[in-house]
């Protein structure tokens, strides 16, 4: 089995993270490093993909500053989101081209990539015991009663069979209670809302309640997942350059 | 040698892709794996690699267009501009045709005398049409009497090497229906696979009395046993696989400058449905025991029909079936399914009076099963004399039918 380096970065800016992707990228590509996944929380940002429409951005950028809100366009799919403590942000750098079991031809599909990517936050989340589901046309991972909120939303970049980007997994409810998602319209689909893995949780009668889950531990299953459905062995490694010298001991 | 860029499939269920923009344009260079295109889906924003490296010659798909996948958006290593330029080059030629016509007419009548001034051209359409040059009044230079004048008097009609007569689009009652994307899909490999391979077809009769009378016998206790209706589908495929057994080269394709020799046959059956055509593949079809080809053939025919065939399913084929004879047609001459290089249709299964000669010469009419097959070969790989040797192994393999069956 190929290997999936685990990569902790903790709170960092969307800058910042997005220097480690784009240097992940470049040394998967060239194959110096096996498939990755980053996982990170963000200082508060709204980040623009390539559909973004401008409209769905409700404030100003004057207004989003005075917040603390940082704004990024980015070149992933999607439209607009919001990232802020509390929520759980995973970057998988896979090279699409390895094997997977879902594999059906010389790559791996990239929508078929993501509805993988929901497979696996939906596992995560059923582990917490909330359930989850998939909605046909609109990516992500939503609650089952109606009106469905969004739980997870995703994103992705390929370039040259490697992904970047990739989903945010609103864990705690500071993840939409600070403001973040009110100053936009989320993924421009404005009639479902947002919720959390906490405020599912705590909506449920308290005997059916499963303790809130720290970001750590949503860290851990999601990564024990995703591991699962990629078919991949997990090694958590401490930075890029160790993940590298594993690769090269293994490889 | 020109590499096609073809539209990538974004996943299982996803037949088409939009091109969001072109990161290169044609006449630069590409280096193999350079992402040259982009393309959006809901999610998932994709720069796609060039498949090798060269001069990108021509965009066939702009931006913002959404094409289904496989479709070529764009050739590296062709000649710059080669294609894109030829639609134009072509619709170049009738006008310059009618400049050169234009042209000999004017400077030669300057040469000509007699009262009615007119060119060769001119006095070769009156000629020819037995018309007398004074009664046309000319319109040219100094009453010169020019090409249209003949053609306007004669009623355009009649004379050679004029330029033609644009066709006016006469509206004829109907409905324009939209193709789907299967229909379209069909088209374009049809046509594709007849300007690829040139096809050469071979009929053979073959004497199927003897499998009838074996289905006949084993049909009941086949589907009691195998729980699958025993059709002659699974003896013909059977037959096939034995001669692509011994003819490999019929189980063959080429790949640019070689054949490539395939280690598995892989055989694919072209299924009628109600919205158009669909062939899935037996895979490794040579491992199979006869009621395990017998029910793949049933499988495959009713997922299809049901829409339940998964994509690796319908790939993959190294040669194909085709049942034509469904309707009573005796034989028909089918299209190769690219990249394969022969195809064999099955006509119907009638009952024909045969002449029957028997071991000591005494020759009798019978009445005998007779169906007609026939191969549809490439000839770029495969020569008639392979065909008809395949075709007899075939034939032979059905008219001394051994292993059981049932």
């Amino acid at each position: 089995m190929q290997t999936l380096h685990v990569l902790q970065l903790g709170r960092i800016s969307y800058a910042e993270a997005l220097a480690v992707q784009q240097r992940a990228v470049a040394l998967r590509r060239e194959g110096s490093i096996g498939d990755l996944l980053l996982f990170v929380e963000h200082n508060p940002v709204i980040t623009l993909g390539r559909n973004a429409h401008r409209e769905n951005i409700l404030v100003n950028e004057a207004a989003l500053a005075q917040q603390g809100i940082e704004l990024h366009e980015t070149n992933r799919g999607g439209d607009v989101t919001y990232h802020g403590p509390g929520q759980l942000v995973g970057y998988p750098i896979l090279d699409l081209r390895g094997e997977f079991p879902q594999k059906r031809g010389p790559y791996l599909g990239p929508v078929d990539y993501v509805r993988l990517l929901e497979e696996v936050l939906m596992r995560s989340c059923g582990e917490f015991g909330v359930t989850t589901q998939r909605i046909a046309g609109c990516t992500g991972v939503w609650t089952l009663a109606a009106p469905e909120k969004k739980l997870a939303a995703i994103g992705v970049h390929v370039t040259v069979g490697i992904t970047s980007h990739g989903f945010a997994l609103n864990v705690l409810n500071s993840a939409n209670n600070a403001h973040g998602f009110d100053c936009i319209i989320p993924c421009g689909i404005a009639t479902r809302g947002i919720t959390s893995l906490q405020a599912e949780i705590e909506s449920k009668p308290p005997c059916d309640q499963q303790p809130v889950p720290t970001l750590q531990q949503v860290e851990h299953s999601v990564a024990r997942h995703f591991s699962r459905v990629f078919a991949r062995d997990l090694h958590w490694a401490e930075s890029l350059d160790e993940a590298m010298t594993v690769n090269t001991v293994s490889g | 040698m020109p590499t096609d860029v073809v539209m990538p499939q974004m996943g299982e269920s996803i037949t088409e892709g939009t091109i969001t923009k072109w990161l290169k344009q044609p006449g630069e260079r590409v280096e193999r794996d350079e992402p040259i295109f982009e393309i959006t889906t809901d999610k998932v924003d994709a720069e796609i690699p060039a498949p090798a490296a060269g001069i990108l010659s021509s965009i066939l798909v702009e931006a913002g267009k959404t094409v289904s996948i496989n479709t070529v958006v764009a050739i590296i290593g062709g000649e710059v501009g080669a294609v894109a330029e030829a639609p134009k080059t072509v619709a170049a030629t009738p006008a310059a045709t009618a400049v050169v016509s234009a042209n000999t007419t004017s400077p030669a009548a300057v040469k000509s005398d007699g009262p009615n001034l007119s060119s060769p051209l001119v006095r070769r359409i009156a000629q020819e049409n037995n018309l007398d040059l004074s009664r046309v009044t000319g319109t040219g230079a100094g009453g010169r009497i020019t090409k249209d004048d003949v053609m306007k008097f004669l009623g355009g009609y009649g004379a050679e090497n004029t330029a033609p007569t644009t066709p006016v689009a006469v509206s004829i009652p109907g409905e324009l229906v939209p193709m789907t994307k299967m229909r379209s899909i069909i088209a374009q490999r049809m046509v594709e696979s007849k300007h690829t391979s040139a096809h050469v077809h071979t009929i053979f009769k073959v004497d199927m009395t003897r499998i009838v009378r074996m289905r006949n016998r084993h049909k009941a206790e086949f589907e009691s046993r195998h729980g699958v209706k025993l059709t002659y589908m699974p003896f013909i495929t059977s037959a096939a696989i034995a001669a692509l057994r011994k003819f490999p080269i019929v189980n063959a394709n080429l790949e640019g400058d070689s054949i490539r020799y395939h280690a598995h046959i892989n055989i694919g059956i072209a299924v009628a449905l109600e919205w158009g055509l669909i062939v899935p593949v037996i895979k490794n079809s040579e491992t199979l025991s006869f009621p395990e080809l017998a029910r793949s053939v049933a499988d495959l025919a009713a997922r299809a029909r049901s829409k339940k065939l998964m994509p690796d399913e319908v790939a993959g084929g190294t040669f194909t079936l085709t049942n034509s004879g469904i309707f009573g047609e005796v034989i028909g001459l089918p299209i190769i399914n690219q990249p394969q290089s022969a195809i064999l249709g099955i006509g119907a299964l009638t009952k024909e009076p045969v002449v029957i000669t028997a071991a000591d010469g005494t020759e009798s009419i019978a009445i005998r099963s007779i169906q007609h097959f026939s191969l549809g070969f490439d000839h770029r790989i495969i020569d008639g004399a392979d065909a008809g040797k395949f075709m007899a192994e075939f034939k032979s393999a059905l008219e001394n039918w051994q292993h059981g069956g049932a």
